[in-house]
């Protein structure tokens, strides 16, 4: 037998077990059906014919999802990571799509869906060259915590996502914003966008600072900052442009009379730009009160655009050992 | 907060600011973005806020 006869018998015989299984499934015995698909999946396994078991344990989990069977569904995804991992499976457009459409069709209610995505994107971080794992992985990841109401993981995926990621993220601070305003009028508090907006827009400009990513910090100021002050009309602001050497777009701050915070958060973006120390120490310098407020994040910025090593935190015992054994600090 | 500034000083001191920052062109430009391969930190955990995210309470005229 030729192998492309070989490879038509096989295709045959996957293409009459996922029927078998389909009429199991419609039959609405999950049970049998997750288990003899497993049973045919591991002998593929065996005999290293991992295409037929990844593409057999794929479409299985597929409609077990479709059918709302979350456990059986999400014990075959873990199944099938255990394949990619075993045959090596590189992280690329078809790789990580299976998995996409797969976590898509999971519950937001799911119990095993956190479990789920650390194990796609271990498998991630494993086979592809991003410490963090594949972005694209993460948009859909996000967009599924998010669903899930597991608001800061799901900010931590959006931040490492694709650009699709930067306007859900921001969509997402935005609306969480008008919720905690929303919260403090109905407690009779007068103006309390004015004190809490920092909180949030600093969520966004730090998260994109933090991973030297320009770009999506000056989108994300441009969007929320838009949303700001057309939502609150009696906002006072005058817009200044400044033309920047080498840049083809002005530098445009939204300077607020009420409202520093967000000066600040503006005018640090553009510091960072420069990695000019002096500047950076004259902006905590003059935002004196923010600079508490924001220590431990304007601390990593220091060390990472302006190379200010952090202030070791002192610990008497250990210095005061050290000095005794003649060491030297 | 009042330490901060009046809003005088504020604009003073943003107008000064933005003058010495814009005085040559900047390291990294208005569209740098490290690539993810290349990220090695991920910085600090934000804190907390106090108040809860409702996804299903997204507001009518949104």
């Amino acid at each position: 037998m030729t192998t492309e006869n070989k490879n038509s018998v096989i295709q045959q015989k996957l293409a009459k077990t996922l029927h078998r299984f389909e009429s199991k499934i419609a039959a609405g015995d999950y049970y049998e059906a997750h288990q003899t698909l497993r049973t045919i999946a591991n002998r593929y396994v065996r005999a290293r014919t991992y295409e037929l078991a990844i593409e057999l344990v794929s479409q299985g989990a597929t409609s077990l999802l479709k059918a709302k069977q979350g456990g059986s569904g999400t014990d075959l995804i873990f199944y099938l990571l255990e394949i990619y991992d075993q045959a090596e499976v590189t992280v690329d457009e078809g790789s990580t799509g299976r998995l996409i459409q797969l976590l898509v069709l999971i519950e937001p209610t799911e119990p095993n869906m956190k479990d789920v995505i650390t194990g796609m994107n271990n498998w991630s971080i494993k086979f592809s060259d991003f410490k963090f794992g594949d972005p694209y992985l993460h948009n859909v990841i996000a967009l599924k915590l998010f669903e899930g109401e597991h608001i800061y993981e799901a900010e931590r995926y959006f931040m490492l996502g694709t650009h699709d990621s930067v306007g859900k993220y921001i969509e997402l601070v935005w609306n969480w914003f008008v919720q905690a305003v929303d919260e403090e009028i109905q407690k009779g508090i007068n103006t309390p966008q004015l004190t809490l907006v920092g909180d949030f827009f600093s969520r966004l400009i730090f998260n994109y600072l933090f991973i030297s990513n320009i770009k999506f910090a000056n989108e994300a100021k441009e969007k929320f900052l838009k949303q700001y002050v057309e939502e609150y009309p009696d906002l006072e602001y005058e817009i200044i442009s400044k033309r920047i050497p080498g840049q083809d777009e002005d530098f445009k701050l939204v300077l607020f009379k009420d409202c520093y915070e967000l000066n600040f958060l503006q005018l640090l973006i553009l510091t960072c730009q420069t990695k000019n120390k002096a500047l950076f120490q004259s902006l905590n310098e003059h935002y004196k009160e923010l600079k508490i407020k924001f220590a431990p994040q304007l601390e990593f910025l220091g060390q990472e655009y302006f190379g200010i090593q952090a202030q070791r935190q002192s610990n008497f015992l250990q210095d005061m050992m050290s000095g005794l054994l003649g060491g030297s600090k | 907060m009042s330490a901060v500034a009046t809003p005088v000083s504020e604009k003073e001191f943003t107008s000064k600011f933005l003058t010495l920052a814009t005085l040559n062109e900047p390291v990294l430009s208005s569209n740098y973005q490290k690539s993810l391969k290349d990220v090695s930190a991920l910085g600090v955990a934000l804190p907390a806020l106090k108040y809860r995210y409702n996804p299903k309470r997204v507001k009518k005229n949104q």
